[in-house]
């Protein structure tokens, strides 16, 4: 590799987004070309500038968002209920209004009958003809399918209209891999799952992340910490109810938890390589993906 | 569960949380504020961080991420992922939004930042010593009002490159700008930001 094919390539080299061959082509020329190796070597002091302004935010901060979606939430719903109290007049309206088509269409059939026998008697020689209708003309079936999947649109309230989109959402696996590969003990609770989700996230941005900085370690240890206690607690309950397969991959997580929940800010990276590596090898990711 | 299709190696934060987040999404797309807030909550420190940095200012940086997570749930709904499009992509599109609309609204004036804007880093237990917090301090604000200086394009790929490490295709989706001007921009913006920085470099060569 040249110089001016790797220099556009640093900056990918330094966030980890080049392929391997690529990778293991630019840490040779680092190796042996000074220039671009000092080029890299100010880049990645300039990276570790910028990761110490990484800013944290405020403690309230999410729970200030959910605040307002509630009030935008409850203002929608209020909008709702206003119609509602605006309309709470409408039966009596419509009786009204039932009442009055019901006398014009009345009064219109009388005037027009009447107008119908006026004419009649003015011709009282008129022949009548009688027109037969044959009543032959085929009209075809049409078969009522009532379909659970079309429903006429309707105003519910938020809670019965959750329900009843977990109704008609059936989980589908994506893969048959990972149908075939479900225990056979396991129709998991929504906490073990939600435990399960919160795990590999932690485990999967564990393994892929470059710790540069050492506030990524405190909040990824802080986490590891909450779900370790978790995780011992879902352990036991599975234990308990025999649940063999869960068990066993719960038990598989205590010690990455453990070991990531003890990394602090002047680990070195060897540690963390460690750890790392012990992931990988593992392959508990894969593991707790399929299951 | 993986039914979103990936293109091409992330940033560390968008991989960790694209993939299992498919169950979640459902879930968050019928209402469900507890989905949401797990599939969501996650990237309230970037999204925060990219505020911050595009518009120099920590309350107004809060108002404007939360309006983005505000903005994210009303659309939710509606969101297809396909052709490799990450939540992360959408999530910092609708921020990218969200700022360009705060600056027509409020015509700030971008270039300058007080010592008092920067936003406080959290206290630990192990803070840094006093003299180290006042340096990363200083690095902060003379970082910051860097990127004031930089026009608001070339500010928004410098941040998402630098800060949150996206890849070249995710900048191009969240932005709309072509490669070829990303990379160019990228190239000057940096140029830009390390003369400003060559003090704090000589002096973090010295530590």
């Amino acid at each position: 590799m040249k110089c001016d094919e790797c220099a556009p390539l640093l900056d990918d080299f330094l966030y980890n987004q080049t392929d391997g061959a690529t990778e293991k082509a630019l840490a040779e020329h680092l190796h042996a070309c000074d220039s671009c190796a000092r080029e890299y070597a100010l880049l990645r002091r300039e990276q570790e500038l910028y990761a110490r302004t990484e800013v944290e935010i405020a403690r309230d901060f999410w729970s200030g968002v959910q605040a307002r979606i509630a009030t935008e939430t409850r203002s929608r719903a209020q909008g709702f209920a206003g119609l509602f109290s605006a309309l709470r007049f409408a039966p009596v309206a419509a009786i009204a209004c039932l009442l009055v088509v019901v006398g014009a269409v009345g009064l219109w059939r009388y005037f027009s009958a009447r107008s119908d026998r006026l004419v009649t008697a003015q011709i009282p020689q008129a022949p009548r003809v009688g027109v037969t209708i044959t009543s032959e003309k085929s009209v075809p079936e049409t078969k009522t399918v009532k379909s659970d999947a079309v429903r006429p649109f309707r105003l519910v309230s938020r809670s019965s209209s959750r329900a009843y989109a977990r109704k008609i959402v059936k989980p589908v696996p994506a893969t048959n891999e990972v149908v075939e590969n479900k225990p056979l003990s396991a129709d998991l609770d929504a906490d073990s799952a939600r435990h399960l989700e919160q795990v590999e996230m932690l485990l999967r941005s564990f393994k892929n992340g470059r710790h540069s900085n050492t506030l990524d370690l405190t909040y990824e240890s802080g986490l590891s910490k909450d779900l370790l206690a978790r995780n011992v607690l879902l352990r036991r309950d599975a234990e308990l109810s025999g649940d063999e397969p869960l068990t066993r991959l719960l038990d598989q997580f205590e010690p990455f938890l453990v070991d990531i929940a003890n990394l602090r800010d002047n680990s070195d990276s060897k540690e963390i390589q460690n750890v790392r590596e012990r992931l990988t090898k593992s392959e508990i990711i894969a593991a707790v993906h399929s299951f | 569960m993986d039914t979103i299709r990936l293109a091409g190696k992330l940033g560390t934060f968008a991989q960790t949380h694209q993939r299992g987040a498919g169950g979640l999404l459902e879930r968050a797309q019928q209402g469900d504020e507890e989905a949401f807030s797990l599939l969501f909550e996650q990237y309230a420190k970037p999204i925060s961080n990219f505020i911050y940095r595009m518009v120099g200012r920590g309350d107004l940086a809060e108002d404007l991420a939360q309006e983005t997570f505000v903005r994210a749930y009303r659309k939710i709904r509606t969101l297809h992922l396909h052709d490799g499009t990450q939540l992360s992509t959408w999530l910092f599109s609708i921020a990218k939004n969200v700022v360009r609309e705060s600056f027509r609204s409020r015509r700030m004036d971008q270039n300058k930042v007080g010592i008092d804007d920067v936003l406080p880093v959290s206290v630990r237990n192990d803070e840094p010593a006093p003299d180290e917090r006042l340096w990363n301090k200083e690095l902060q604000h003379m970082v910051q009002q860097g990127l004031q200086t930089l026009d608001p394009d070339k500010r928004q790929v410098f941040i998402l490159r630098v800060f949150q490490q996206c890849s070249y295709e995710e900048i191009a989706a969240i932005t709309g700008y072509s490669m070829p001007k990303l990379k160019a921009d990228l190239y000057r913006a940096r140029t830009q930001m390390r003369d400003l920085l060559r003090p704090f470099l000589e002096q973090s060569n010295e530590v």
